[in-house]
């Protein structure tokens, strides 16, 4: 009866395990946890995230992420943002996107995030402290290269011409690095021919009073908008024959200023990869989400050059009118 | 050459013995392998019965039951299998008739504006637009934009109305070129961005273009032109996206005959290359079900054509897609083949226990016999037909060979008794003669009273001796007898010794083989001190004692030293006492030398200086003989001698209460029988 047990009870015990384990994955299953990742970005409803949102839309599907795209209204206040991602924490986010609208002086907030969840930045790179863990990271364009591109436009088009003519630039949210780089990056580009720049304002909640302010004192010919926002604000007051006639260059990616290169209004725009980087951001996080150990790591997308010409052509055409699942 | 072959050799000679021992010491490593293969499936192997059937049993069961398994998870993942091929193809087949329907009311919109409307008008003359719109506003859920082209590439008509682009060139545009180029078909496009009109509100529509060649009426000359219906793509986005939906895994896509996708579930992570379709290649398989590889991934592909447009309608079942269910139904059918394991395991159990019970109860009973207990009632009878026949022949046998066992005791008993009566025969003529000549001297020398005290005592004696044929008597009975002949033989003698008698009362009513120490007492006045001068102080002692067993006597050395009695407790009339009794006849007469002391029980020897013999002879040895037989070799008697010293034989007998039930066994020699039933009564 001993031997019985001796072999019995390790084999009954081995089944029950074995019982056991059939159990929980037939009634927890096989599917990973279903992660909630919240993205804030400034006017969220603003139609130069679009490709954005159909990025983060398909990474999110492929990835089984629950995606809260939260709506917000123009932010320039870092702290309003710090709270509304502490809101979405609160709320069960596992992780957040944000472009974060002040890049110098936010290492608390981005350490007080990381601490809690991974946060993937968009847009621009911030000034944050060592990250250990791998718990933030930045995908951005190459910004720099971005304004070199925009100076780049402007000189093919004017060659020497561009000497003796006045550059009005609106500079985007000059908080950000990317602008501060875009800035600096079309500067070093027509810094050979050194066009005389007669106004260069920064984004803010009026930047169309100081647009009009800054040209009726000094009226440029030539308007850059580093920006989308920069760009639609330019678009929309020189193009309203508000502004005289002026040539417009800069990087944006709204179907508004598509239009506009469309109908032959504005000759060339840079147009950053949105749709890569909502889909790489939201990818990263995933994976990181799915795996704590890995780490989050800085990421460039590209850009592209359209005008008139190439608008329909092959890539452009899915870059820039991307088809929303 | 010669060197090196020679050298070769030499090697290889020198290699064989070694190659030799690595072999004998490879097969003695495999032998010692086996050997505690062996020995640990040995230790593991159950060796009783039960065990056996139940490993047995639950082998083939987990057998059975994986083999079941098995075939189930088979027919199970290929049924899954089969069942998710034909949901798809029914969907196929459901989602091609939808997109035909669509495809042909788009045909059918093209086809109305040409031959009812375009046919029938002059452009030089009148306009199509009223038409056209009337047309366009009836579909326009489907419809972008509708639009008539000359072949020069003017616009003729278009809806709704809409800012024409400026340097506007349709020419290069490939629905217009198709259009063209094969003048008798409708041409669809794969979906671009419509590109021909300005909407201020930044509508940028992604259409598939439906382009014909058209005939026109322009005053009377004939002209070519092209009608193009541009259709809402998000139309045939929203019928494959409901195809696809709740998919898990599989996908159904949408290319052209050129494997140019129209729709993917996943379009824009192609066009990024994020992922890779393998759409050229399967765009070109003929309809139905395919198997490939891709990406390493291995994958079934149904193929379904549109007609008229060549389109493909391609769904991909990943073997992933069915991973999950598999999975889940894997860990099914584990789970039930563990239950049912589990199952069986405690039927088999029960199924060996009813088969080796009965078993296991005759081979307890048989171990039970073979430590002694020789009781045919407790042999078990009883389970299967077979078992019961075993147990029944167990018990019969044992019946058997304890009446043999009682036969030889009887016999042995038999021998005893005559041994007995055979001394008796010799001790009463002799002893009687002596007697009655020492009572014939006392009345002529007028002692009349020591004459009647003679004869009383030898009335006792014999009535003792007699004891109604009884051979065992109560310890009282036996000392009384020893008196009687001490007083007897004191007479004859003169009193030239003394007798003493230490008896402890308490042995008295112990039982014993009646006339053991009349014989002792016997040889102790003939070859002790019967021959002495009264003036030497001859003694005999008699000293009779109990001594416990050593459990009894610690109980009773405990129970002593807090202060309660000792062997009263112990020495009940119910139960034999753990315990013996010693009787030791002591003289202080001419003692014996070691070697007669030695051989004193040794019937063959004959001492060298033989002194006449007064007694009967054989007392001693008759003695305990008789007491060895009854009681067993323990038991019996032992001598101490001293030359001139004196002699001390003492009598070792088990202490049994003297009552008519251990009377009636110990009479018929079972006192085996009596010490078992005492044993039983203390595990009791």
């Amino acid at each position: 009866m001993n031997e019985d047990h001796e072999i019995m009870l390790p084999l009954v015990i081995g089944i029950f395990i074995v019982i056991l384990f059939c159990l929980v994955m037939l009634i927890k299953g096989t599917n990973s946890e279903v992660y909630k990742v919240s993205v804030i970005v400034s006017n969220s409803s603003s139609g130069r995230w679009v490709p954005f949102k159909a990025g983060l839309e398909q990474a999110a599907n492929d990835n089984n992420i629950r995606l809260d795209y939260v709506y917000t209204d123009y932010i320039d206040n870092i702290y309003t943002e710090a709270s509304i991602i502490n809101d979405e924490i609160s709320r069960g986010a596992n992780g957040i996107i944000a472009d974060f609208c002040l890049s110098e002086g936010s290492e608390d907030v981005v350490a007080s995030i990381s601490a809690r969840v991974p946060i993937m930045l968009v847009e621009t790179s911030v000034n944050a402290g060592a990250d250990i863990r791998g718990n933030h990271a930045t995908v951005m364009p190459d910004n720099y290269a971005i304004g070199r591109a925009i100076g780049n436009e402007v000189v093919i088009d004017y060659g020497e011409e561009l000497k003796g003519m006045k550059i009005g630039i609106i500079a985007g949210n000059q908080n950000q690095y990317a602008m501060q780089d875009r800035l600096k990056g079309f500067m070093d580009a027509t810094m050979k021919i050194n066009p005389e720049a007669v106004w260069c304002i920064s984004e803010s909640r009026y930047t169309e009073d100081e647009l009009i302010k800054a040209n009726e004192k000094n009226p440029a010919d030539i308007v850059v908008g580093l920006d989308n926002n920069s760009m639609e604000t330019a678009v929309d007051y020189f193009l309203g024959n508000r502004g005289g006639k002026v040539k417009l260059y800069g990087s944006g990616c709204s179907k508004k200023l598509i239009y506009y290169i469309d109908a032959g209004e504005v000759d060339s725009m840079i147009v950053p990869d949105d749709f890569s980087m909502g889909y790489q951001s939201m990818s990263d996080l995933a994976i990181k989400l799915q795996n704590r150990t890995s780490a989050l790591v800085d990421r460039e997308v590209g850009f592209s050059v359209v005008n008139r010409g190439n608008l329909f052509v092959g890539d452009n055409q899915q870059i820039l009118f991307p088809i929303v699942q | 050459m010669d060197d090196n072959v020679y050298l070769n050799q030499t090697d290889m000679n020198v290699g064989a013995p070694k190659n030799e021992k690595e072999a004998m010491e490879r097969e003695k490593l495999v032998k010692a392998s086996l050997r505690k293969t062996k020995s640990v499936f040995y230790r593991y192997m159950p060796h009783d019965i039960q065990g056996t059937i139940l490993l047995t049993f639950t082998i083939v069961s987990f057998t059975l039951l994986m083999i079941l398994g098995i075939v189930l998870y088979t027919l199970f993942a290929r049924r899954m299998n089969i069942s998710s091929i034909e949901t798809t193809e029914q969907l196929m087949k459901q989602s091609v008739v939808n997109l035909e329907d669509y495809l042909l009311s788009m045909r059918r919109i093209s086809d109305a504006m040409y031959y009812d409307v375009i046919k029938n008008t002059d452009i030089a003359e009148g306009s199509v637009d009223n038409e056209m719109n009337l047309i366009y506003e009836a579909h326009k859920d489907n419809l972008v934009s509708f639009s008539l082209f000359l072949n020069d590439g003017r616009l003729i008509s278009a809806t709704p109305i809409a800012t024409v682009k400026e340097d506007l060139d349709v020419t290069d545009q490939v629905w217009f070129t198709s259009a063209l180029g094969k003048m008798e078909n409708l041409h669809f496009s794969t979906p671009h961005v419509e590109n021909l009109f300005l909407d201020p509100t930044y509508k940028y529509s992604w259409v598939v273009s439906l382009s014909r060649a058209v005939e026109l009426t322009e005053g009377s000359n004939p002209r070519l032109g092209v009608l193009l219906v541009d259709m809402n793509y998000s139309t045939i986005k929203q019928m494959m996206e409901r195809i696809n939906k709740d998919s898990a895994g599989q996908y159904v896509y949408l290319t052209d005959s050129s494997g140019n996708i129209i729709y993917h579930p996943k379009q824009m992570q192609l066009n990024y290359e994020i992922i890779k379709e393998n759409n050229i290649n399967e765009a070109h398989y003929t309809d139905g079900l395919h198997e490939e590889v891709f990406h390493g991934e291995h994958r079934q592909v149904i193929v379904d054509s549109i007609s008229y447009t060549g389109w493909k309608l391609i769904a991909v079942l990943p073997e992933s897609a069915y991973q999950l269910d598999i999975i889940n139904m894997r860990f099914l059918v584990i789970l039930l083949l563990s239950c049912a394991l589990l199952i069986m395991i405690f039927i088999n159990r029960i199924i060996s226990s009813r088969i080796s019970l009965p078993l296991n109860l005759l081979n307890r009973s048989i171990r039970n016999m073979e430590n002694g207990d020789m009781y045919p009632e407790d042999i078990y009878v009883g389970g299967t037909q077979e078992v019961e026949h075993l147990g029944r022949t167990l018990r019969h046998s044992i019946e058997r060979i304890n009446q043999l066992m009682d036969d030889i005791v009887i016999k042995q008993e038999e021998k005893r008794k005559s041994e007995m009566d055979a001394l008796q025969s010799q001790i009463n003529p002799h002893f009687l003669y002596n007697t009655l000549d020492s009572i014939v001297w006392m009345v002529e020398g007028g002692h009349n009273k020591d004459a009647v005290f003679m004869v009383t005592q030898l009335a006792s004696l014999f009535r003792i001796s007699l004891s109604s044929g009884k051979n065992i008597i109560s310890l009282e009975q036996e000392l009384r007898h020893a008196e009687n002949y001490m007083n007897i033989q004191k007479v004859r003698y003169k009193n030239v010794f003394n007798v003493v008698f230490d008896i402890d009362d308490k042995i008295k009513s112990y039982s014993t083989i009646k006339l053991i120490i009349q014989p002792i007492l016997e040889n102790a006045i003939y070859y002790g001190v019967g021959d002495m001068d009264p003036d030497d102080g001859g003694e005999i002692r008699i000293c009779a004692k109990f001594v416990p067993a050593l459990s009894d006597f610690l109980t009773i050395s405990h129970e002593k030293s807090e202060g309660k009695a000792g062997i009263e407790d112990v020495s009940t009339d119910e139960m034999i006492p753990e315990g013996d009794i010693y009787i030791d006849v002591i003289d202080n007469g001419y003692g014996m030398p070691p070697e007669v002391c030695d051989n004193l029980f040794n019937e063959e020897y004959e001492p060298k200086s033989s002194t006449v013999k007064h007694g009967s002879g054989v007392g001693l040895v008759n003695v305990n003989n008789r007491i060895r037989l009854r009681f067993g070799e323990q038991y019996g008697l032992t001598v101490e001698s001293e030359p001139d010293e004196g002699t001390k034989i003492t009598i070792h007998i088990p202490a049994i209460p003297f009552n008519e039930e251990n009377q009636k066994i110990l009479e018929s020699g079972h006192y085996r029988t009596l010490r078992k039933k005492a044993d039983k009564e203390d595990k009791a």
